[in-house]
């Protein structure tokens, strides 16, 4: 009974891996078979997902629940941060695997099998609290990403996935430096390096040297989009296969942003300093500089992607602003904004192929007048589109309002600058649904529709992107399924953050939290 | 000969070992940098027993067997390998084989 | 102490909720079922509403925490005041008749079933914000008004100009919206609380409230009542259905600011009082002169909106908020009138807004013209007529507060409000037919009617008369001293200026403008004047600012991040880096060489050995 939520996250990560080992070893099995199999890969993630989310009743005895032990300390074991991550990216995980089964693509056993590795990877980096661990995982789901990109991505695929590789691998290298050297520093032996032994470690260390803050900042930091590392994104979005990208940009962003909460923040003094003071920069450029890159693109899945660029900008102050000031609420907030925007942004590009199918292009000025003809389609995006810019109701809403409130404290400008977001996303946003789906209908699409009438959205693309803005909507009314379990990791990583930082006057709370925090 | 010391013995098994190196370094033909690199290996099987007999202990000249076993082995494989490659390529001359554009 | 309302409260909000997303499922192709769904529920809303207003003095409150963020406390609740019960009513009883108008003005149209889920779902989210107890619950309802008018001004969204006035009114009202969290967050920052009556009690305690706070929340009200200079999105809005223009665009949620800065007056310093004073007052007579150079009739009605709401702003700036909650209940009534009426008009003419090409229709629709002219002179503020009321008293708290030049604007005001109520009266219903469709014109059916009549000859008539006298007083009783205060003097200058600009304005205009037939007598006359007031100064240095400043900016960072970013940076140092490496070494790792790399061997463990013997 005890190790039953324990069993549960295992089968989590484990079931799609297996999966995909299966399908990409057999490959002349029917399609039939591989189809029902590769969805059951899909959706017990996804069924356990939120189960396990929900299993987090109570915040002081749950972690210990879900942990467990493997080989050199190489157990699977969820924490509070992780447990909303996890339920999101299993639901991302169904809505893609959704769409790669109604693709038609060549090679599809090995198609599918590495988008489960993908899946798998990325539910075992928010599924193990060890940190060699999570940098295993995190590999683990990001190498399949070059391999999809390369031969099944679309224009531009080539250069856009050398490009991906290298950066990528390099931000990956340099975090792995940062990671090593933390753990030696904390004076943890490597097996047994979970994020609270080295944590702790780091709280008693006699010098930590600057450089290891920067490496784990810059190296997740690049894996996560941050400015100005972010050039892959754009073109590895724009050229990945549609649910390489709802993946990569709704789930993978996230863990660069994981490892810097859970070992940058909480040990490493990331927002003190000048380090502090360029990663502040670098987190107002993502919102500002790429927020007005966003207003110049004219091709729909190219403004998606930068977009998603610019939503991680929000994220970055609120994990800035819990540094600098101690308080949680920023943390919480970038938390939420976390899960929330990995679940509008799978269904933003699940909907925008949608639109390529029918419409043949995403160049914005041969799109319009598409709301006419497809309205579930219309519908589906509009709604999508307004959870991705925060109207309330959505979860986004409260992340983004929860990172302006835990900004009060900052210059009026830089609040002013910040909350901008708002003004410049619901531009792009609204201009890009206005050319796609409303006025007349373009020439274009006349062309089409007289060759070859399309249809409406279908079942299969409406379950998908019914998920995962009925996860939006459902964390948007119920924050609290969010928050409850978020709300004491993020008290936990403060007072550690604060040590390190502030006066020894802090230091009293830290010996207090760490039994609530694990 | 009494007068001979250790040093004597490792001398030469240095300059064998040297000689066989530069032969591995240098010469391009496939069988010739093959017995250069059992020269290097007679080297220190040389110094292996030297050490035996002037610390009068068995260890050096056992573990000399598992060399000369280890090595026969390998040139097995080894002349295997580059006569299948002589079938295949016509040659054994090092800089021929090269299939990588430059 | 005070009885229980909150399950009544429940209902209110949440009925529309329900029927929204019900419709949504399942009823979008259903039209005439969804319509009468959500007519059905706004009347249910209207009578509970009206329960509430009659019910015992006193406030309920109720209050859920949703979720914490930190320290953060995330709560919805309500308040509810007389003020909100005032709005909660003349909402709901409005929306209820603009529902059952639009059953018939929406008969033909094939998107009903959209339409009507629209409908509900902006009543949620009015109602939300008439109820919150606090400002962040506000803030979100405001949002949500701000998605509702997008879908509804959206409708006809195959038409280029209506897909354009959404975006241009949610992105405004967003503008004004960014103001509004930074004024929330401050307040959070000042006070460590966002609940209403938590904040009046700070504020009272407080010596000084910093002018920021109120400056800052209100930037939403600017955004959301269409106050200088975010006003211009209103006059575009026209673009939705007739029925969602009386609603939301005269009625109620143009309103919502009002009712707000009503709400936290507190917390408005006294230079935001008076910059909200002399703004309201200033558009209010500038809107007002604009209106005569109109010929959609719609769109002089929208800035007779911007004109009175901009009344209701100075009514505020000068410190009088229960009378500018009056005047938006007596406003709501007879401009939803205007508006259903303008319907009616356009109906009947088949779709034909433009009021050149109508006339004659006093013979042809009579009922329509009857409750149009009542609603129109309840507008003028002819005595006792419900807009006399309450714009009166605007104007003689103004003399009587000694702001002069507030009351020099508002005095014109008046009387540019006679006269375009003259103009569109002789355009539309006097003199002869100017075309085809208006000489065909017939009276609307039942379901378009019935609300002129009772909001129009009742409410616009009445109005003021039946809220002093039939409703106990302890609901009203914001508002009754003001209205005491400010009683009527025959030689009082707010009833010598209201009469005068009945005689100039509304008579002159009704003369000067059957002058010309079939063609603007002021354009006639002057064009330069008409011009003037035509042209929208405000829209031109906004699509200025879009055209040459935005779109330039954007469109050179974007080059700068390819150039500089990805060009220089990536390419260089992911490029640099091996080229340099490969010069040192002469490439030899990737030449198939198998010297090269026994030679590299060699040195590698030569390396390793000085590594682990050396050290």
């Amino acid at each position: 009974m005890d190790t039953f939520p324990a069993t549960l996250l295992a089968l989590t990560v484990t079931a799609p891996i297996l999966v995909g080992l299966i399908l990409l070893a057999g490959r002349d099995l029917p399609r039939s078979f591989t189809s029902g199999f590769a969805f059951g890969g899909f959706a017990i993630p996804a069924v356990l997902g939120p189960w396990l989310l929900v299993l987090w009743s109570d915040p002081a005895t749950a972690p210990q629940q879900f942990e467990s032990v493997g080989f050199w300390g190489f157990g699977f074991a969820l924490n509070g941060l992780g447990a909303p991550l996890l339920a999101m990216t299993s639901l991302v995980g169904l809505a893609a695997g959704i769409k790669a089964l109604n693709q038609e693509v060549e090679g599809r056993n090995t198609y599918l099998g590495l988008i489960l590795f993908m899946l798998g990877g990325t539910l075992g980096v928010f599924g193990t609290n060890h940190l060699v661990g999570f940098y295993f995982f995190h590999e683990f789901a990001l190498i399949p990403t070059f391999i999809l990109t390369l031969f099944w991505g679309g224009e531009g695929r080539r250069p856009a996935a050398m490009q991906m590789a290298i950066y990528l691998t390099a931000g990956a290298m340099a975090s792995l430096a940062g990671i090593l050297i933390a753990i030696d520093v904390a004076g943890v032996p490597y097996g047994e390096a979970t994020f609270v032994k080295v944590a702790d470690g780091l709280q008693n260390a006699q010098h930590i040297p600057v450089a290891v803050g920067a490496l784990v900042l810059f190296g997740l930091g690049t894996l996560a989009s941050l400015f100005p590392f972010h050039s892959w994104a754009a073109p590895g979005y724009s050229a990945a296969p549609t649910p390489v990208s709802m993946l990569h940009a709704g789930a993978l962003k996230k863990f660069g942003l994981y490892g810097i909460i859970l070992l940058g923040l909480s040990s490493l003094d990331i927002t003190g300093g000048s380090l502090g003071t360029w990663f502040l920069w670098f987190a107002v450029a993502n919102v500002v500089l790429v927020g007005l890159i966003c207003l110049a693109q004219r091709d729909l899945k190219q403004l998606l992607s930068w977009s998603s660029v610019a939503h991680m900008g929000p994220i970055f102050l609120g994990i800035w602003v819990c540094g600098v000031t101690g308080q949680a609420d920023g943390l919480d907030a970038a938390a939420f904004l976390m899960v929330a925007h990995g679940l509008s942004c799978a269904a933003l590009f699940l909907l925008a192929n949608a639109v390529r199918a029918r419409a043949g292009t995403y160049r914005l000025d041969e799109l319009g007048g598409l709301a006419a003809r497809t309205p579930v389609l219309a519908a589906f995006f509009i709604a999508a589109t307004m959870a991705s810019i925060g109207l309330p109701g959505f979860g986004n809403f409260w992340g983004e309002v929860g990172v302006f409130l835990a900004l009060r404290a900052q210059p009026l400008w830089l609040q002013a600058v910040v909350a901008s977001t708002v003004v410049i996303s619901a531009v792009y946003a609204l201009r890009a649904v206005a050319a796609t789906f409303f006025g007349p209908a373009s020439e274009a699409l006349e062309k089409r529709w007289a060759v070859a009438p399309f249809g409406d959205l279908g079942w299969a693309e409406r379950a998908a992107a019914g998920v995962l803005l009925a996860a939006s909507l459902t964390i948007g009314f119920v924050p609290s399924l969010v928050t409850k379990s978020v709300n004491p990791v993020a008290a936990g990583v403060t007072t550690y953050s604060q040590h390190n930082t502030k006066a020894p006057a802090k230091a009293a709370p830290a010996k207090a939290a760490q039994p609530a925090q694990r | 000969m009494e007068n001979t010391s250790l040093a004597h013995h490792l001398i030469l098994a240095g300059l064998l070992f040297v000689l066989g190196l530069t032969g591995v370094l240098v010469r391009r033909n496939l069988l010739v940098v093959y017995m250069c690199l059992e020269l290097m290996l007679a080297a220190t099987t040389l110094a292996m027993v030297a050490f035996s007999r002037f610390a009068h202990k068995m260890d050096g000249a056992v573990f000399v067997f598992f060399v000369i076993t280890v090595a026969a082995a390998e040139v097995a494989v080894g002349l295997a390998l580059i006569v299948a490659l002589y079938r295949r390529r016509g040659t054994i001359q090092s800089d021929a084989l090269n299939t990588l554009r430059d | 102490m005070s009885p229980d309302f909150s399950s009544l409260v429940h209902w209110i909000l949440f009925l529309p909720l329900g029927a929204a997303l019900f419709i949504a499922l399942f009823l979008r192709r259903a039209g005439a079922v969804a319509a009468w769904l959500s007519t059905g529920v706004a009347f249910a809303i209207a009578g509970l509403a009206l329960r509430l207003l009659t019910a015992a003095p006193g406030d309920t409150r109720w209050h859920v925490e949703l979720a914490k963020l930190g320290d953060i406390s995330l709560g919805f609740g309500y308040l509810i005041d007389a003020n909100a019960r005032l709005m909660l009513f003349v909402v709901s009883f409005v929306a209820a008749w603009i529902h059952l108008f639009s059953v018939g003005y929406m008969k033909e149209d094939p998107a009903r079933g959209r339409f009507f889920a629209g409908l509900s779902i902006f009543m949620f989210s009015i109602l939300g914000i008439v109820v919150a107890d606090n400002l962040l619950m506000t803030f979100i309802f405001w949002e949500l008004v701000g998605f509702s008018s997008y879908m509804l001004i959206a409708h006809y969204f195959d038409k280029d100009f209506a897909a354009a006035a959404s975006k241009k009114a949610f992105i405004v009202n967003r503008v004004g919206d960014l103001g509004f969290i930074l004024g929330i967050a401050m307040c959070l920052s000042l006070y460590g609380t966002l609940d209403f009556a938590a904040l009046k009690d700070h504020a009272a305690a407080a010596k000084t409230i910093p002018a920021a706070v109120g400056a800052l929340l209100m930037c939403g009200f600017l955004g959301k009542s269409a106050q200088f200079p975010l006003h211009v999105w209103l006059t575009d809005a026209m673009a939705g259905p007739t029925p969602v223009s009386a609603l939301i665009h005269a009625a109620t949620m143009v309103a919502a600011g009002v009712y707000f800065m009503a709400r936290v007056s507190f917390l408005l310093a006294p230079e935001v009082l008076d910059f909200i004073a002399i703004s309201g007052a200033g558009m209010a007579a500038l809107a007002g002169l604009c209106a005569l150079a109109q010929t959609d009739i719609k769109k002089s009605l929208a800035y007779s909106t911007l004109a009175h709401l901009g009344i209701m702003g100075c009514a505020i700036g000068l410190g009088h908020p229960e009378l500018a909650l009056m005047h938006m209940a007596m406003h709501a009534f007879f401009k939803a009138t205007l508006f259903l009426g303008a319907g009616s008009v356009i109906h009947g003419c088949h779709h034909e807004q433009d009021m050149l090409k109508m006339g004659g229709l006093l013979k042809k629709m009579p009922l329509t013209a009857a409750t149009f002219i009542a609603a129109t002179l309840s507008n003028c503020a002819v005595p006792f007529l419900a807009g006399w009321y309450s714009k009166d008293a605007i104007i003689e708290a103004a003399w009587h507060d000694g702001h002069f030049a507030i009351f020099a604007f508002l005095s014109l005001a008046a009387l540019a409000t006679c006269l375009y109520s003259g103009r569109m009266l002789r355009l539309v219903f006097l003199g002869e037919a100017n075309s085809e469709e208006a000489s065909h014109a017939h009276e609307s059916p039942w379901t378009m009617t019935l609300p002129l009549v009772v909001l129009g000859l009742v409410y616009s008539v009445a109005g003021g008369f039946l809220a002093s006298t039939l409703l106990p007083a302890g609901s009203l009783q914001p508002i009754k001293p003001a209205l005491d205060a400010i009683a009527f003097h025959l030689t009082a200058p707010s009833t010598i200026v209201g009469l005068v600009s009945l005689v100039v304005g509304l008579l002159g205009a009704l003369k000067f403008y059957g002058s010309v037939r079939g063609a603007d007598a002021l354009q006639v006359i002057s064009p330069r004047t008409y011009h003037l007031l035509e042209h929208r100064w405000m829209d031109g240095l906004y699509r200025w600012y879009v055209d040459a400043v935005q779109r330039r900016v954007s469109e050179f960072i974007a080059f700068l991040d390819l150039l500089l970013i990805n060009g220089v940076a990536v390419r260089w140092i992911g490029g640099g880096v091996p080229a340099v490496l490969g010069y040192l070494t002469g490439r030899s790792f990737h030449r198939g060489q198998t010297r090269a790399y026994a030679l590299w061997i060699v040195i590698g463990s030569l390396f390793l050995a000085w590594f682990l013997i050396a050290r």
